[in-house]
């Protein structure tokens, strides 16, 4: 019996024409547009220009900026998120029955709206009548300080809001890796004369938890990565482009200058960046599986 | 032995202190947000912090929903995951069924396809896609914020990996009866993978409910915005200094994913958790 090209064409047909047309096919054109100097709504012909819009980039110390706070934002977040995380697993994995009701608070964030949340946020943060300003004025800081509007600050306060959105997240992905780590190893490890919290931690907990910790520190920067939401709602970039980030300045040369090519460049090294990153997270991923976990 | 026993529980009080302590950072947010829809706007503008309004007041929602068209944004976001979720489900399961159980000769291509889109994210797509949807004269409809994602690369992969898992005999005895087999696929196996179907729901809703990107390129008409894209649209209108209404508005629109949460707090954390990959 020979194999038929394709199955049961009528089932994966719709599922692999969708991806490939909404998907698949816009990715490609976004690479080939890198290339060109076409312009959104320019009916007439466009040339293929190579470089030169990587170089325009390359060039523009408001790209520049752009990679910069970019850079910025993720080695601000990925650090702290992951740090807070991990202590925040441990110790609901040891704060008995109040464990799940803690999960539950510090997941919250996650499910909510970061759009409607920035709102939140900027109310929470205005300099005159914000909870923080209110907070800070009790323990004596009565500084007005402008938490959104201020260049020196802003990213420190997207950040913040960031840590805050996505820790729940890698609390519950450490909190799965630590239930899997079989109780039978700290019983070794006491007999062996592990006997306080942290040479458990050193030598069990820490050196097994090994492959859940490189996919939260992997899945954090492409989070960080993603951010978006807070910055077009937020701050817009400003002031003066201060909270710039690679994905905001995407879609302002493409939606909002028009100048697409620079755009799809800007994609591009996104793209590069991300599939990168993917990559090591799927050779993770291999290996989680790999271990059982 | 009494000694240890009392730093135990020492220690215990302690860590509890510390993720009260936290949880009071992750809760104040949704608490202000609250706090601020049900205070008259003379309670807003002080400088002293009062958590219960003096004045409880849901004028704020009554305006929301009449100035601020909240009642649309959730209606739009009903209507649009609603049939996002359902046409992934047409897509998803009878596919991720034929490339986890058929073999056939461009079975290595396809499922090649389906992982490169599973590590392109979906902004690389965006600005041809756009155009795409302009061609069509699409832009502005419901149609745009629904089409591109009728199908999904990360249920493709998750569905099935849980088809790949079903024993054959199941799936044998489901065709002896002369069932045809779109029948026995969805009334036989489909149950069979529920909880993976359950995770890639919510992973979905909550996607495509909370997703701001995509519909801030294709509508620009107040009349189809979704829930994020009203919010922003309002939040930088009118709205931007009536914060009561704005703040009953964000509190409308947080809701309806926090009690699907709250009520299934187990395959919620699952389905979020699940999607590590994208």
């Amino acid at each position: 019996m020979t194999r038929p090209w394709l199955a049961k064409p009528i089932f994966v047909l719709p599922a692999l024409a969708a991806l490939t047309i909404f998907f698949l096919m816009p990715s490609l054109c976004t690479i080939v547009m890198s290339f060109s100097d076409w312009k959104i709504g320019q009916t007439a012909g466009f040339s293929f220009i190579g470089l030169t819009n990587y170089r325009t980039l390359i060039e523009n110390p408001d790209f520049l900026k752009s990679l910069k706070n970019t850079l910025l934002l993720t080695s601000l977040v990925v650090p702290s998120s992951f740090v807070l995380a991990l202590g925040i697993a441990l110790a609901i994995r040891s704060a008995g029955r109040l464990g799940t009701v803690w999960t539950t608070i510090y997941f919250l964030p996650v499910t909510a709206s970061l759009v409607a949340m920035s709102v939140v946020w900027q109310w929470l943060l205005h300099p005159e009548v914000g909870v923080l300003a209110f907070v800070l004025s009790k323990f004596g800081v009565t500084a007005k300080i402008n938490w959104v509007n201020d260049g020196d600050i802003v990213l420190f306060t997207l950040a913040f809001i960031t840590i805050w959105q996505m820790t729940g997240y890698y609390t519950v992905l450490f909190i799965t890796g630590l239930v899997q780590i079989p109780s039978t190893l700290y019983e070794v490890a006491r007999i062996d004369g592990a006997r306080g919290a942290f040479s458990r931690f050193w030598h069990v907990t820490w050196p097994l938890l090994g492959p859940t910790s490189l996919f939260v520190l992997i899945v954090s920067v492409i989070k960080t990565f993603q951010v978006f939401d807070i910055v077009k709602v937020l701050t817009r970039g400003g002031p003066e482009k201060a909270s710039e980030i690679m994905l905001y300045t995407m879609y302002q040369e493409g939606f909002a200058f028009f100048r697409t090519g620079i755009s799809a460049s800007i994609a591009t090294l996104y793209l590069v960046f991300m599939l990168a990153l993917t990559f090591c997270q799927a050779k993770v991923f291999e290996r989680r599986v790999h271990y059982g976990f | 032995m009494q000694k240890t026993c009392t730093l135990s529980v020492l220690k215990v009080y302690l860590l509890n202190a510390f993720l009260a302590g936290g949880a009071i950072v992750m809760l104040a947010p949704f608490v202000w947000m609250l706090s601020l829809s049900l205070k008259p706007e003379n309670e807003i503008y002080t400088p002293f912090i009062k958590l219960l309004p003096e004045v409880w007041d849901f004028e704020n929602y009554r305006e929301a929903v009449n100035y601020g068209e909240t009642g649309k944004f959730v209606f739009n976001g009903i209507v649009v995951t609603g049939s996002i979720l359902l046409l992934q489900y047409l897509t998803i399961i009878p596919g991720a069924y034929v490339l986890a159980r058929k073999r056939f000769r461009l079975e290595k291509l396809c499922f090649a396809l389906v992982l490169a889109a599973l590590m392109i994210p979906q902004h690389i797509a965006a600005i041809p896609l756009f155009m795409l949807m302009g061609r069509l004269s699409l832009l502005n409809t419901y149609t745009a914020l629904i089409l591109p994602f009728m199908t999904s690369a990360f249920g493709l992969f998750l569905l099935r990996q849980s088809f790949k898992a079903l024993p054959q005999d199941l799936i044998d005895a489901a065709r002896i009866d002369g069932a045809s087999e779109a029948y026995a696929l969805f009334a036989i196996l489909v149950p069979q993978i529920f909880p993976a179907l359950a995770a890639f729901s919510v992973f979905s809703i909550v996607s495509h409910w909370n997703d701001f990107f995509w519909p801030l390129l294709v509508v620009s008409d107040m009349e189809l915005a979704t829930p994020p894209l009203g919010v922003s649209i309002f939040a930088s209108d009118e709205g931007g200094n009536d914060v009561g209404p704005m703040m009953a508005s964000a509190t409308l629109i947080v809701l309806p994913l926090m009690l699907v949460f709250l009520a299934a707090r187990k395959r919620f954390v699952q389905g979020m958790t699940m999607t590590g990959l994208k």
